[in-house]
């Protein structure tokens, strides 16, 4: 091979190598190739731009295909059992329901997702999952299964009940905090509207009570957005 | 199950017959396994059906995986050969990729009108219109930032290849794009 037809080449590969610069995907020894070829070759560094565009039009192309729907994790639970029935639905151990809903909240975000676009949708989706193992958690017996879209046959039968919609910029975290503080469940949702349906006491309260306990649950706005009463 | 429990973490205790990993896992990934099967199978019923059986595969064969790879990486890699698997018995299988990268654009719908209206818009519709193959690769790249080598792994490929597809790829968008009335001055 001549020098020329070596230059060529080198640039050839480097052109390839591109896309996993721009990810920041290269290996080390690649990604020093890459930086000496665009310090010193405009038009590589003008590519940079083109790769970036490709890169946002990738991601808000896939951000536009939605999500499985609510019950998917329930569909695979129950497929799950089964396969296996007696499986260990809520682990091997004894874990506390705070320990298994930061397994959840730790979920790293996928590397798309530091799109502001991409981590708007992650929060909704951890949201709705988080909210369907607190559900699980909190209101089944040990060796059950249950997610907030399944519906609580115990939890949903008697009570008190209000049909919710929390924050939209809220977290999954500071949902479980406000459910625990406040004793209270998810017996179903998400609706349209975003709407849980959610059990305040496991009394039918009535009155001053039935009021004291949805003005409790209401108090913090940036939580609660909306609530009203429901059978 | 604490803030830096790992996917790898989790692949062990799946394999321990733990259902809260097994959640966990779909929590953190089955969105991305979604889209990366809905790009090829452009059904939302069987996307989501597909999802559920690569989970469905991750619970049966945790123990397997060897940890070579990034548990995504597996995944996504579960994911595709089930969807080709799918889209072969499919009698409605999509245009072969020769045909659907000749056809012209005869005819916009109102939507792709609209798109057409900005240039991220005629980006991502130029990407829709590459073969099932280009797309893929440009996916897995920019979208789910996966390295040479763990597209060679998803892919069946070796790196070369893969490489030198998604060069090719990135060609294919700009003569789409071009059509369009956009050039890139690239290649």
């Amino acid at each position: 091979m001549n020098p020329t037809n070596r230059i060529d080449a080198e640039r050839s590969e480097i052109e390839m190598l591109l896309p996993w610069y721009v990810t920041g995907r290269l290996e080390q020894e690649d990604r020093r190739r890459v930086e000496a070829a665009l310090g010193n070759d405009p038009e590589l560094s003008r590519q940079l731009e083109l790769l970036r565009d490709e890169q946002h039009a990738a991601i808000e192309g896939n951000e536009r295909l939605g999500a499985p729907s609510s019950g998917a994790l329930e569909r695979l639970m129950r497929a799950v059992e089964d396969e296996a029935p007696g499986f260990s639905r809520t682990g091997a151990g004894k874990q506390g329901m705070w320990r298994k809903l930061a397994g959840f909240l730790s979920a790293p975000s996928g590397p798309a997702a530091r799109w502001a676009g991409a981590a708007a949708v992650l929060v909704i989706i951890v949201q709705a999952v988080a909210l369907g193992t607190l559900l699980s958690e909190r209101s089944t017996p040990p060796g059950t299964y249950q997610t907030a879209s399944g519906g609580n046959q115990q939890a949903a039968g008697v009570g008190t009940f209000v049909l919710a919609r929390f924050a939209s910029d809220v977290t999954a975290g500071a949902v479980a905090a406000h459910l625990a503080e406040k004793g209270a469940v998810i017996v179903d949702g998400p609706k349209p509207g975003g709407l849980y349906r959610i059990r305040l006491s496991r009394e039918a309260l009535e009155g001053r009570d039935r009021e004291r306990a949805m003005d409790a649950f209401r108090a913090d706005g940036r939580i609660v957005t909306f609530m009203t009463p429901t059978r | 199950m604490n803030q830096t429990t790992s996917d790898e973490d989790l692949i062990r205790r799946v394999s321990a017959r733990d259902g809260p990993a097994l959640q966990s896992l779909f929590a953190r990934h089955n969105v991305r396994i979604y889209r990366f099967i809905m790009r090829m199978i452009r059904n939302e019923a069987q996307a989501e059906e597909l999802v559920n059986e690569v989970f469905l595969e991750v619970w049966r064969h945790a123990g397997r995986f060897a940890g070579k790879s990034a548990v995504s990486t597996w995944m996504l890699s579960i994911a595709r050969n089930k969807t080709i698997s799918v889209m072969r018995k499919r009698s409605d299988a999509p245009l072969d990729d020769k045909v659907a990268e000749a056809l012209e654009d005869t005819g916009d719908t109102p939507e792709t009108a609209a798109l057409k209206q900005d240039k991220a818009g005629i980006m991502r519709e130029s990407i829709n219109r590459l073969s099932r193959e280009h797309r893929e690769v440009i996916d897995l790249v920019y979208y789910h930032e996966k390295s040479i080598r763990e597209v060679a792994a998803i892919v069946g490929a070796p790196e070369n290849t893969v490489k030198t597809r998604m060069f090719h790829a990135r060609r294919k968008l700009s003569q789409q794009l071009r059509k369009s009335g956009i050039d890139r001055g690239w290649p």
